[in-house]
């Protein structure tokens, strides 16, 4: 094993995978990361502070975690620190890959309706996660972003108890196992019996084509969401679901941009900026995904008929949410990676995937 | 051979909860008693060891800290030590103060961690380790009573949780509600019941360290084998406690946090539950679920409803704060020991030398004049205590009794506001002083500078303003000027990036607007970091626990950084969770 300094803290290394391809864990003492789609990825393991990481000799056995403790004891992270003879052992680490996972399916799977790529029902993904995490316990000697276990059913209680009705033998089990937990950790799970069981997928507000792309149209285009940049469970995970627009009217140039929702997010109050040469506007979008404002040029002058007819949209780009950059390539691994998922059930999968791999057909 | 060191008896001390806090400290520098803090608070009187180890260098490779400290809870410590090292330095510093009636450190000598096999090579660019061989420990107990020189007992060094992990095992069956999935103990048994109650890390301070040499560790072993009856039966009342709550309906607390103990109390006090319900298990869920500080928060709440009572803390108050003065020594000296204090340090030499640098900040006039000047000139001072959120506006005003101006800012809550922050802490404690005795000392505490009595945790209040004001998780370009505050820093980025990486914040920024405010709250992170230490601060004021210890400073500052950081990110993962189940 190989310690390097990694922006000042040791880790085992970079990853190699931009951000939304990693899978992330937070354990005391620790952050651990796995790129999701490659199967034969070795964890990495960043330390925030070594000395917390009391469970190490349960993934670098004892006399690797003696080594570990002696190494680092006292060294700012800089040289590289090489131990010979000390390995993480993946098969320790295994439930920690599939809790990791977990976290990264509640926030990164790609449901659409355009792509057909099922949604997945987010009470039993967080009942299994907080499973899994109460699980692991060993890891979370501190309080860490991910050991809160009542957090994560909480929210589901009166759903998971109508889970309960459907029948489904593994739901059964799984919510019964919740409810014990949830007992343990403080979270009220008695029946409720107003619940409806809430089909939040695909709840589509208005239609792609509301607006049309009728008639006085200067410009229009296409673009797509860059997902690091909004909540998940908001929009379609598509490609080129924004459509967006520029008319005149009174004299003044708008741009509306509708974007494609899916999920239960509220799209209400999400940023979206319009930007064309010198040329650019910004507002907000409603509940059904749609944002209408007044184009400016750089002295923050409206824009007139003429210039708007004149200028060149070619290049106009759409941003939803905040200012990244991310990849088309970046979203087509995750696409592939889920319906690769959803096609055969992985050995890792969760209860969810599994419902929504067979609700498929 | 083998004399087994009396451990040190610290039942009198307390621990914060949440941290593992040094118990006590060497005495090599001015120690508190030098300087009893100006309003009469009792100092802190713990010299465990004295003396500075005149280690040589050549032979440590690495020490921390310096040795003379207990720890508790699982705060780490290790020393590496070559094998070649002599012993005659330590072992005859040891013997002038082992008689001396203060308690041994046994664990000082306990784990030692000894790389034989193959050395650390502090070459400038790489450091090689082998762990093949095994790390060895020596046992520095045995060999200083033998009065030998050189090594006669080496065992292997183990982590301390593995080593409680096989003896759990060992109990056998009987105990599986307290144990996980694998058949080791669960998080908490480890946290509630065997650190506290069986091992007694208080007493047993040799337990503590996150590694431990073979005596050690067959000495845990045992100790916690040998309660597997009480285990047992502990784990019969927990199982009888849960059928209970659920009967009972009881949903609120966690409940091994909050059985735990009760259930090993039971255990030792009755043995295991009785066939036949008698109703005991009902009584132990009511006294635990009812309002256990209710009693102590209406005593005040009368003793302040009297007018006679107020204006008496009004005149005390109107004394104390006049009392405050500030002197006019210059700061420089003090801001300068901070880098020391706060910077990096290297070998075993660097921290004692950085301890006694500490140990003198801690005596100097400088945090009391400032906290002094607060109260009438806070221009002069070098930050401004409204922008650290400390108070709301500057100068600092007097602390009214009963209302505070504006209770959000730490020193304008009003002193029966601080009495009640004292009570809910004392949750644990079990005594208290009367209230009366209290609400006086809180007068006298909130008109300190700073809103403490004691130097050394106004000295600590200063150290945070300086770490907290170069803290700013979100800035990727931030360069604290302190080492300890770029390690937290560091650490704050990487809590900042799982942020990245769940998609709850986008790369530095808002995703949506519901978190902006969050956000600018992680902008200003000094205004809840001292917030919060202050907090601490002032629980440590009123229990007296001191703030002498460097090591255990900077893992408050660090601690407080950590439960800062884990706070506003869930605030931050709220804020999106809220809309989506909206």
């Amino acid at each position: 094993m190989r310690l390097v300094a990694d922006s000042g803290l040791w880790s085992t290394g970079q990853h190699a995978a931009p951000t939304p391809l990693v899978a992330v864990l937070e354990v005391s003492g620790a952050v651990l990361s796995w790129t999701v789609d490659d199967p034969t990825a070795v964890a990495q393991v960043a330390f925030t502070d070594p000395a917390r990481a009391d469970w190490l000799w349960r993934v670098l056995g004892e006399p690797g975690h003696v080594a570990l403790a002696a190494a680092l004891d006292g060294q700012t992270p800089d040289a590289t620190v090489e131990l010979t003879g000390v390995d993480l052992q993946p098969e320790s680490l295994e439930p920690l890959r599939r809790l990791a996972l977990g976290h990264w399916l509640r926030r990164w799977w790609p449901t659409s309706r355009r792509d057909g790529i099922a949604v997945l029902d987010g009470a039993l993904l967080d009942a299994e996660i907080a499973v899994l995490t109460a699980r692991a316990e060993d890891f979370f000697i501190d309080d860490t972003f991910d050991s809160d276990v009542a957090a994560l059913l909480r929210p589901h209680t009166a759903a998971l108890n109508a889970h309960l009705r459907g029948g489904d033998p593994r739901v059964v089990e799984l919510v019964r196992t919740c409810a014990d937990l949830a007992d343990d950790v403080g979270v009220a799970f008695g029946e409720t019996d107003t619940v409806t069981a809430r089909r939040d997928d695909y709840a589509l507000a208005a239609g792609p084509d509301s607006g049309g792309r009728g008639s006085g149209a200067i410009a229009t285009g296409t673009a797509s969401v860059n997902w690091a940049a909004v909540p998940p469970g908001v929009f379609d995970a598509a490609e080129d679901t924004v459509e967006w627009r520029v008319e005149a009217a009174d004299g003044v140039t708008k741009a509306v941009v509708h974007v494609e929702l899916s999920g239960s997010g509220l799209a209400a109050g999400i940023a979206v900026q319009l930007r064309s040469g010198f040329l650019g506007g910004a507002g907000v979008l409603d509940a059904d995904g749609v944002a209408t404002f007044h184009m400016v040029d750089e002295a923050r002058q409206p824009v007139t008929e003429s210039v708007a007819w004149d200028h060149d949209w070619r290049t106009a780009t759409v941003t939803v949410g905040a200012d990244v950059e991310e990849s088309p390539q970046t979203r087509e691994r995750i696409r592939d990676f889920a319906r690769a998922r959803l096609r055969a059930p992985a050995p890792d999968a969760f209860l969810a995937e599994v419902l929504a791999a067979e609700s498929d057909y | 051979m083998g004399r087994k060191l009396a451990a040190p008896g610290l039942s009198h001390h307390h621990v914060e909860h949440d941290l593992a806090v040094v118990l006590a400290r060497g005495a090599g520098g001015p120690h508190a008693g030098d300087h009893p803090p100006r309003f009469g608070a009792m100092p802190d009187q713990v010299d465990l060891i004295v003396g500075e180890q005149a280690f040589s260098d050549e032979h440590v490779v690495e020490r921390r800290p310096n040795g003379e400290h207990v720890r508790g809870g699982d705060q780490p410590l290790i020393r590496l030590v070559r094998i070649g090292f002599a012993l005659g330095d330590w072992a005859s510093r040891r013997e002038q103060h082992g008689g001396s009636g203060h308690h041994e450190n046994e664990k000082t000598d306990g784990d030692q961690i000894v790389d034989c096999q193959s050395q650390q090579q502090c070459s400038k660019h790489a450091i090689r380790v082998c762990s093949c061989a095994g790390y060895q420990t020596q046992l520095y107990a045995e060999r200083m009573s033998a009065g030998f020189d050189t090594a006669t007992a080496i065992g292997v060094s183990q982590p301390r949780r593995a080593v409680i992990d096989r003896a759990w095992r060992a109990i056998g069956p009987g105990v599986e509600v307290l144990s996980g999935d694998d058949g080791g103990p669960l998080r908490r048994t480890v946290k509630r019941i065997l650190d506290p109650l069986v091992l007694r890390l208080r007493a047993n301070a040799q337990y503590s360290a996150p590694f431990v040499d073979a005596d050690t560790a067959v000495a845990m072993h045992e100790l916690i084998v040998g309660h597997g009856a009480k285990l047992r039966a502990a784990a019969a009342w927990f199982e009888l406690l849960k059928r209970e709550r659920r009967r009972l309906r009881i949903t609120t607390g966690n409940a091994q946090e909050l059985y735990f103990p009760v259930c090993f109390e039971l255990a030792v006090t009755k043995g295991a539950p009785a066939q036949q319900d008698d109703g005991s298990a009902e009584a132990v869920l009511l006294e635990i679920h009812g309002d256990r500080d209710r009693t102590a928060m209406e005593v005040l709440n009368q003793y302040v409803a009297d007018p006679a009572v107020v204006a008496g803390l009004t005149d005390q108050l109107g004394r104390s704060w006049r009392d405050v003065r500030a002197g006019h020594e210059i700061i420089d000296p003090f801001l300068a020991g901070l880098t020391t204090v706060l910077g990096f340090v290297e070998g075993h030499s660097a921290a004692a030398a950085r301890q006694r640098v500490w140990s003198a900040l801690i005596a100097d006039a400088t945090p009391y004049n400032l906290g002094a000047k607060a109260h009438i000139a806070a221009a002069e001072l070098p930050w401004s205590i409204a922008e650290l959120g400390l108070s709301s506006v500057e100068p600092q005003p007097a602390p009214a009794i009963v209302t505070g101006r504006d209770s959000d800012r730490p020193l304008n809550r009003c002193v029966v506001d601080r009495v009640r922050a004292t009570l809910r802490r004392a949750m644990d404690r079990e005594e208290l002083p009367d209230i009366p005795m209290l609400c006086a000392e809180e007068v006298d505490r909130s008109c300190a500078p700073w809103g403490l009595l004691a130097e050394d945790k106004q000295a600590t209040l200063i150290a945070g303003i300086e770490v907290g004001a170069c803290l700013a998780p979100l800035a990727e370009s931030a360069e604290p000027r302190y080492a300890l505050a770029a390690q937290i820093q560091a650490r704050l980025r990487k809590e900042a990036y799982v942020l990245h990486a769940r998609r709850y914040l986008a790369d530095g920024g808002a995703m949506h607007p519901r978190q902006q405010q969050v956000i600018d709250d992680l902008g200003a992170f000094a205004r809840p970091y001292l917030s919060r230490l202050w907090a601490r601060l002032h629980g440590r004021d009123v229990w007296q626990e001191p703030c002498e210890d460097l090591d255990d400073v900077r893992a408050l500052l660090e601690g407080v950084a950590r439960s800062v950081s884990l706070d506003h990110r869930q605030r931050i993962k709220a804020m999106l969770e809220l809309q989506v189940a909206g």
